[in-house]
């Protein structure tokens, strides 16, 4: 059968994927070795890995950025394969609801959720965006708006410590600035090693077949951090347990899916959204 | 020159499909019974990958290894060289040893184009001196560069081949150098594997492919 020859980028297949930069006009592709089929079994990926330490095959083989110090968090559980989709993903109107988790403090991000039937689907991210609470909050809800459109209601999980004040430049809490600009808030779980769980049971599951979160192609820095640059320091020092994940350009997003994570199941369905005025979360009683 | 002969030229001049499918072998070192080996257009990849670069001056692959993408980058540039006049192209490796590695597997492709696709009197004559391929005819030359931020500067390229861009010294200053050709609609193709990180690494490489550069 002839190709058809015109047709527009983004392209997404078997083991690679095309797409065109908006600001720097490059027509971009990621070829992983998968897209030879010769190079798709167990055995050949075995013969090829023999007497090659598992780094040096992730960088040269499975296309992998991290800065190598620590294991992944989520390397293992992690398939790019399964858990990357193959299109672009859009919210469906079945659940109205959509959850925007956010993390602040050093480089302030945000990524852009919808729960359906049990699983996550994570539509956008904005990742490391800056410090201005209020520019950045009006930028990515002017976003969503004209990205997803009118029919859907958002609520904002937010990083606990932007309930604080004096995070903002004016002395104002994060979480109040955002409060100024209309936005429904619930703060995300403090606690790391839970907010890790919460992303590892949907990493891990799956509904009817389907993978327990699904990912947007274009959210490279959540894919990215998810593949191993999202990691835990090889060495523990005054700053840095070696349980907590290290702080770096991956951990903003990976931070924000986490808060969203932590309140999804009793925040993101349409049913349950709508009657939570007045409740108590973590101390926090919440008056909208 | 025959009717047929015309014609093939013809459509191998429109458009690399036809001269990357059929005029293109590669060199396979490792084996001892197939050294010369068709070029595998009938990937997919392949296919789309020609495509691509061919529709868009601007290009950047990052890929995991032995996926034959600098061949297909050197077949592409081939035709591009043999295809029009007046051009200027430059293959950059980190060393020049390695850049000239680039013009002598080139040199390889060329010479082994089937008679059957681009009869031997047709083709445009090649000549050749350390770091340089060229075709008098044509008027255009391929240099073999090195890494080191002055050496393009200056230079109106008419396409530049950066080739395992991530591992190059200077990276961003070269990208800044190319800046004007690349407004000037000088074709760049860039090619690398990752290469790991260590603190705050962010190399051109992938700040291109995120967009961030």
């Amino acid at each position: 059968m002839e190709r058809d020859l015109n047709v527009e980028l983004p392209k997404e297949t078997k083991g690679y994927e095309i797409w065109k930069n908006s600001n720097n006009n490059f027509a971009c592709m990621r070829l992983h070795y998968s897209a030879d089929p010769a190079k798709r079994s167990k055995e050949w990926k075995k013969q090829a890995s023999y007497g090659m330490d598992q780094k040096t095959w992730n960088t040269e083989m499975e296309l992998s950025w991290e800065v190598y110090t620590g294991a992944g968090v989520y390397s293992t559980e992690f398939n790019r394969e399964l858990h990357v989709s193959k299109i672009p993903l859009s919210p469906t109107s079945n659940n109205p609801v959509l959850l925007r988790g956010w993390d602040f403090g050093g480089n302030h991000s945000c990524i852009i959720v919808q729960y359906l039937n049990g699983r996550v689907r994570v539509l956008k991210e904005y990742a490391n965006m800056g410090f201005n609470t209020r520019r950045i909050a009006k930028e990515i809800v002017e976003d969503c708006n004209l990205t997803f459109g009118p029919d859907y209601r958002y609520i904002e999980v937010i990083d606990p410590s932007g309930l604080h004040e004096g995070k903002t430049s004016t002395g104002m809490a994060c979480a109040d600035v955002m409060r100024e600009l209309g936005l429904q808030i619930i703060p995300g779980e403090q606690d790391p090693s839970r907010r890790i769980d919460a992303v590892m049971q949907f990493l891990i599951s799956t509904v009817k077949g389907r993978p327990g979160i699904e990912i947007d192609p274009s959210c490279r820095m959540l894919i990215d951090g998810f593949a191993g640059g999202y990691h835990y320091p090889e060495k523990e020092t005054k700053n840095q347990k070696r349980n907590k994940p290290e702080k770096n350009e991956y951990s903003h997003i990976h931070d924000a899916l986490q808060y969203a994570c932590t309140r999804i199941s009793s925040f993101g369905s349409f049913e349950k959204s709508i009657d939570f005025k007045g409740m108590d979360l973590d101390g926090i009683k919440y008056d909208f | 020159m025959t009717v047929d002969d015309l014609k093939r030229l013809t459509l191998i001049k429109s458009d690399p499909k036809y001269f990357m499918e059929h005029a293109v072998f590669t060199k396979d070192g490792n084996s001892a019974d197939e050294p010369c080996r068709k070029f595998p257009y009938h990937l997919p990849y392949h296919k789309d990958l020609v495509e691509t670069w061919h529709k868009n001056n601007l290009f950047i692959c990052e890929k995991s290894r032995q996926m034959q993408v600098t061949w297909a980058m050197l077949g592409l540039h081939l035709w591009l060289g043999m295809t029009g006049v007046d051009r200027e192209i430059y293959f950059r490796r980190q060393n020049f040893d390695d850049a000239l590695k680039l013009l002598q597997d080139m040199r390889y492709i060329y010479d082994h184009i089937p008679e059957t696709i681009w009869p031997k009197d047709l083709l445009p004559k090649i000549q050749s001196k350390e770091g340089i391929l060229y075709f008098p005819e044509l008027n255009t030359t391929f240099f073999a560069v090195s890494s080191g931020k002055d050496k393009m500067r200056g230079r109106t390229p008419s396409a530049v081949l950066l080739d395992e861009f991530a591992f190059q010294e200077d990276d961003n200053m070269v990208y800044a150098t190319l800046k004007p050709s690349i407004q000037g609609g000088a074709r760049i193709s860039i090619i690398s594997t990752p290469k790991p990180l260590y603190g705050s690494d962010d190399p051109t490489f992938r700040r291109i492919i995120q967009d961030r550069a």
